[in-house]
């Protein structure tokens, strides 16, 4: 009786967040085609962490320095360690006063946007695919 | 090559292949997660009666700027205006200020209401709405978490948010006699706190009527401000409205006043916040409101006139005050949701001027320009999992209303019990409710609108079952909805217009059925039909109403078209009425859009009685006016969002 309780309310919140499911397929289509990998290890916030953890192409990682991006919000509470890794921001502001933020997915003026920065791609030696280049903030 | 090196070979191929994006993917996905980013499924009461949801899609592309847009499809609720031109879907066109207290309105968690008359309706009915996000509207007595007082419809209004709008827009629009709106909001962080800003002007023209040698008016100029703070689980809420009303026929006994103007100013400030399992609130308000109406009609000096009738002037004045405060507990068990609260509520109104033909009627008792009216109310109401699909809800409010300086107290005992199953495809939900609704404090001790002022009028009585029936497959949502009314102690106005405990019992029973149908992702139908049915009224014994709804919302590449019919018919007026609007978007760019849309545009829609009676004895009954409060009208809009 409990298990389908739970069952349940699982199933209820799965539904109520149908909305994170596409934001998961989102960043399930640009960062492996950004890191070209299966299975990516990622330093996330709680709230990406909720939506990531629902995908087996996220390992998600409790420190830094064993990810290959950092996937927050905001920046400004990060160690060093964690600010020079490749930054990829769930924040307009963030994206745009963090050097190292190389891509972002935010909600600006009631949509969706994704945005890169050309040069701390380049700076990370990471190349987009082509679907990919119109999102490109030179 | 060995075939396990060949499986993996050709596993990696296809995963490969499937990381690949094609160039419209990312535009697709982006345009799928905007359309169904919807934040009312985060906020949405779950087992609290019939439901309507607009979402931020339905806002945007039926163009949605007003409450009275949507208002007038809403089952069963509807949307009407009074005699002094303000929404009251309750009112049944006597010369009350207002008649539907008992629909209550809410911005985020808060409540706006005003000391006089209950509802923020009389405020923001007809206001613009261009701040919301979305709206949720609950009918039949919908839960006991939000009401401080007596609910029978519930409307939630959504503030947009930094979270999905940071950046700004200005809109501007005008149209038919020559309306003119300027919006405009704006929403960014400021350190760890979020805020958002919207500000709106309104030269609300409207059409205008004759009335024997009188021009009705129901224009109205004004501005309205909202603006929200947001920290973490904190919310602040500031609401600013200052408008200045024409008074459309007004309490005129021939409908034609030569003047008739309403000015108000509404300040609403208010917080609250939840820590842990505690929700807390603290809301003030104000209201201030001057009416002024003058009439070329000569007032009777003879008895049993002596120069009160009829009203050749009328001239009022007066400030009123609601402070709330809530403390709301919720437990979550395995397989318990309960909600459990405090509320405290004062509302204080002061008359300092209330002239009748020239006449003051303050002055001649002690407090009789004054009225403090106290709210005390405790709730429990619990979802209680009977199996893993099959929800039992229960609830219980008392209330326990006094007024400072009159004999009417009351002490309210309501409850409500509902159960709602599911399965795959079907949700049915029960609910039965009981409510009790007392008089607004602007009624109390009322000569002006009591029949009898001194008499302590017992509260309506709402006894309410419903069945509602939804089922879902493929594309397709279709809902029955059956609903059985008992109401006791109505408060109705008699033949002179001022209000009785009506002696009998109102029996009303409707059944609604709801079709919705999604074409695509971007094309949606919906069809709505609907009768219900009130006996035992006085004069006209009993009141049948047949309506209907028919609206289609399409996209085609950079148009967004929408459609809407609303029929409506009753045994009263024993027309057919027919409200059609159509809107046109023409999205130019993302950030640059150009709206049409034409409302009424048969000048057929529902209308509404307003009585005329010749002004000198025996006041004869005259042919009353028959208009509608919807507008014949067509407004252009341009909107730039940065």
């Amino acid at each position: 009786m409990i298990k389908k309780i739970i069952l349940t309310l699982l199933l209820l919140f799965s539904v109520l967040n149908a909305n994170d499911s596409l934001t998961l397929k989102l960043y399930e289509k640009v960062l492996t085609s950004i890191f070209h990998s299966q299975s990516i290890k990622v330093f996330v916030d709680s709230d990406t962490r909720e939506i990531l953890q629902q995908s087996n192409r996220f390992e998600i990682v409790d420190t830094c320095d064993k990810s290959v991006v950092v996937l927050v919000g905001k920046f400004s509470k990060l160690s060093e360690i964690c600010k020079d890794k490749p930054l990829f921001s769930t924040d307009y502001r963030s994206f745009k006063h963090t050097p190292n933020s190389f891509g972002a997915y935010y909600w600006r003026k009631g949509r969706p946007q994704l945005t890169f920065k050309r040069r701390t791609l380049e700076k990370y030696h990471l190349s987009l695919p082509l679907a990919l280049e119109k999102y490109v903030y030179e | 090559m060995h075939i396990k090196n060949l499986k993996y070979i050709i596993i990696a191929f296809l995963l490969s292949f499937s990381l690949q994006l094609s160039a419209d993917e990312i535009g697709d996905l982006l345009n799928d997660i905007e359309i169904k980013t919807d934040l009312s499924q985060k906020t949405q009461l779950e087992n609290s009666g019939v439901s309507f949801i607009y979402t931020r899609d339905d806002i945007d592309r039926m163009q949605i700027t007003n409450l009275k847009d949507i208002l007038k499809s809403v089952y069963p609720v509807g949307y009407n205006e009074n005699r002094f031109g303000v929404p009251d879907p309750f009112s049944s066109g006597s010369n009350h200020p207002f008649m539907s207290s008992q629909i209550r309105l809410y911005i985020d968690n808060q409540e706006i209401t005003t000391g006089l008359f209950g509802s923020g309706l009389s405020i923001l009915g007809d206001t613009n709405i261009d701040w919301v996000d979305h709206i949720e509207i609950y009918t039949q007595n919908p839960t006991y978490e939000y009401a401080t007082e007596a609910t029978i419809t519930l409307i939630k209004l959504y503030t947009r948010s930094v979270a999905k709008d940071e950046g700004g827009k200005v809109k501007a629009s005008t149209g038919s006699y020559g309306a003119s709106f300027v919006n405009g909001y704006y929403t960014d962080y400021i350190d760890d706190w979020s805020y958002f800003v919207f500000s709106a002007f309104n030269n609300d023209k409207r059409k205008k009527y004759q009335s024997h040698e009188s021009t009705l008016s129901r224009d109205r100029k004004g501005s309205l401000s909202v603006a929200t703070l947001h920290k973490g689980k904190t919310n602040i809420l500031l609401t600013v409205s200052n408008q200045k009303r024409d008074g459309f026929v007004d309490v005129s006994l021939d409908a034609s006043p030569q003047k008739s103007t309403i000015d108000s100013q509404y300040l609403h400030i208010g917080i609250d916040t939840k820590i842990d399992n505690f929700s807390y609130l603290l809301t003030y308000s104000y209201f201030k409101m001057q009416t002024d109406m003058l009439d070329n009609v000569t007032p009777i000096t003879a008895a049993p006139y002596y120069g009160t009738f009829p009203l050749q002037s009328v001239a009022t004045s007066s400030d009123s005050m609601v402070l709330t405060g809530e403390v709301k507990y919720t437990l979550q068990a395995t397989n318990n949701k309960l909600t459990t609260g405090l509320k405290y509520r004062t509302k204080r109104s002061t008359w300092e001027n209330s002239k009748f033909n020239g006449i003051s009627l303050i002055g001649y008792q002690p407090n009789d320009d004054k009225n403090i009216q106290n709210v005390l109310t405790a709730f429990v109401e619990n979802q209680y999992f009977l199996q893993s699909n099959s929800i039992l809800t229960t609830g219980i409010m008392y209330s326990q209303v006094s007024n400072a300086y009159s004999e009417q107290d009351d002490n309210l005992l309501m409850y409500r019990l509902g159960h709602t199953y599911t399965n795959d495809s079907l949700v049915f939900k029960t609910i039965y409710s009981h409510t009790l609704v007392p008089l607004e404090p602007y009624l109390i001790n009322s000569a002006t609108y009591l029949a009898t002022p001194t008499r302590k009028y017992d509260p309506e009585h709402y006894d309410t079952i419903l069945e509602n029936i939804i089922y879902e497959k493929d594309t397709n949502k279709y809902e029955l909805i059956l609903d059985y009314t008992h109401i006791q102690n109505m408060f109705f106005p008699n033949l002179q217009g001022k209000i009785e405990n009506y002696s009998q019992m109102i029996t009303m029973y409707g059944a609604n059925t709801r079709w919705t149908h999604n074409y695509n992702k971007y094309d949606k139908l919906f069809m709505e039909l609907s009768y219900r049915k009130l006996s035992n009224l006085p004069i006209i014994d009993h009141y049948e109403i047949y309506s209907s709804v028919l609206r289609n919302v399409n996209t085609y590449k950079k148009f967004d078209i929408f459609n809407e019919l609303i029929y409506n018919r009753d045994n009263f007026a024993k027309k057919d009425f027919f409200d059609y609007s159509l809107g046109v978007k023409y999205n130019y760019s993302r950030d640059f859009i150009v709206s049409l849309k034409g409302t009424n545009l048969f000048d057929k829609a529902k209308t509404t009685s307003y009585y005329r009676r010749s002004t000198t004895p025996p006041f004869t009954p005259e042919t009353p006016l028959d208009i509608s409060p919807i507008d014949r009208k067509v407004m252009l809009s341009m909107e730039y969002i940065f």
